[in-house]
């Protein structure tokens, strides 16, 4: 993989997420934000002042024909990530795009071939595995200080609280068809399902119930799972619309407790600060230890994910999530869905890929 | 007030609500939340209240597709749980 002397990176999508997503792209001391590109043209504007970028686009096809610019993040909803990319790869542009990854398993696919026959990186946004309290957990379980490790719960609390998001923006998430899935298993989801692998690995099989709460929202819900390894995981997804969250964002938070032979290891907040306890706590030996001389601002999560995208680029390494690692992670979703749906146990190994 | 009273006076101004939201046309319901959002914010003083009815009426004023969801949604609503919901946009726990 070819490496760059300098990133110089074009954002597409404006959108509320692009605050935090723009976070790496802004202090890293080798990347140039080159461009921002929206359909709304004021917001584009006022984006390529507040980051100080060079220039603004209302079109993406505009942007990506700038020869200035050799990677682009794409921050679109889910039903343009497609065209997105497969323009992007055709502009030998390098690719970071947004989870979730597809919406259609067959994208995921067009995608992944597009960039490697383009020869451009690609790799799918995933903030919570660089979330610092989940890469210190990840770094104690596998240093084994909890012991051989048995299970990994998680839990998400839709609460309230955080910053406005505009409620027409909100409402796309709502809509299967638009969404591509569901708004809490599986647009959410998709970093839950994510951190379970991080932690713990491939899914053996799963089985969800899913509820929905005004015809739409898809909580309470309850996955469980087997990973191929012999430990077993379960997600809670609940809504408490009067449960304040003190946090800068989104009104949720969750959080990861895994349990070992040893120890039980909790990563107590993420998206929000529902608890006001130590970010990470080791329960072993009959004491707790709580550390919390972490960074822990979700902020920071979408940070290093910024920064690991550009010294990949830079060292010419391929930066997570990979292209196959996303598919995955949509994999594990279509599994949770036809659970729900056919109210059964299902093997990962069942959902397939399915014809373009 | 008795609580009692409180919660049925609520219930049946939900059930109000909900028949003229079904009923009502899109522009229609756009053009009064334009109306009530100033009165709204005169009463109460609230930014998000403000922001929220001006999101309401941009979407009763966009796609069909956007309000036909919202109906869908407040078809399959409870009074307890619109309360709810309005109380934590309201940033009330």
């Amino acid at each position: 993989m070819q490496k760059l002397d300098r990133v110089k990176i074009g954002i597409v999508g404006a959108g509320r997420i692009a605050d935090l997503n723009i976070l790496g792209y802004l202090d890293h001391p080798r990347c140039d934000l080159v461009a921002v590109c929206d359909l709304d043209e004021d917001l584009a504007k006022r984006r390529q002042q507040e980051w100080k970028a060079k220039k603004y686009y209302t079109d993406y096809e505009k942007l990506l024909a700038d020869p200035e610019l050799n990677a682009v993040e794409i921050l679109l909803p889910h039903r343009l990530h497609l065209p997105a990319v497969l323009a992007a790869a055709k502009a030998g542009k390098h690719i970071s795009l947004q989870k979730p990854m597809c919406v259609e398993l067959w994208e995921g696919r067009k995608m992944i071939e597009a960039a490697k026959s383009a020869g451009v990186v690609f790799r799918v946004t995933e903030n919570f595995i660089f979330y610092p309290p989940y890469r210190l957990q990840k770094q104690m379980l596998d240093a084994g200080e909890i012991g051989e490790p048995l299970s990994i719960a998680i839990r998400l609390c839709g609460a309230a609280g955080g910053w406005w998001v505009p409620l027409q923006t909100w409402l796309w998430r709502l809509d299967f068809e638009e969404c591509g899935g569901t708004p809490s298993v599986y647009d959410d989801g998709y970093h839950k399902l994510s951190i379970a692998k991080f932690m713990l690995g491939e899914i053996e099989s799963v089985k969800a119930w899913i509820d929905f709460t005004f015809g739409a929202i898809d909580t309470p819900a309850l996955v469980s799972w087997k990973h191929k390894s012999g430990q077993v995981g379960n997600w809670e997804v609940t809504t408490a619309p009067n449960l304040m969250s003190y946090g800068k964002y989104y009104g949720a938070d969750e959080w990861v407790e895994l349990t070992g032979t040893k120890g039980v290891l909790t990563a107590t907040r993420c998206t929000s600060k529902l608890m006001e306890i130590p970010p990470l706590i080791l329960c072993k030996n009959g004491r707790h230890t709580a550390i919390d001389d972490i960074r822990d601002d979700w902020g920071d999560s979408f940070h290093d994910a910024g920064h690991h995208f550009i010294d990949s680029l830079l060292s010419g390494t391929q930066p997570a999530l990979t292209g196959e690692d996303a598919l995955y992670l949509m994999k594990f979703w279509k599994a949770i869905w036809q659970s729900h749906c056919e109210n059964r146990a299902v093997r990962l190994e069942e959902v397939k890929e399915e014809a373009s | 007030m008795p609580e009692f009273l409180g919660r049925l006076i609520a219930k049946l101004a939900f059930r109000s609500f909900r028949w003229w939201l079904l009923h009502r046309s899109d522009q229609g319901i756009a053009s009064r939340v334009r109306i009530l959002r100033r009165l709204a914010y005169a009463f109460t003083g609230d930014e998000i209240i403000l922001t929220a009815m001006n999101d309401i009426a941009e979407i009763f004023e966009g796609e069909a597709r956007d309000t036909a969801l919202v109906r869908r949604m407040f078809r399959e609503s409870t009074p307890e749980y619109a309360e709810a919901v309005l109380r934590s946009l309201m940033r009330k726990d």
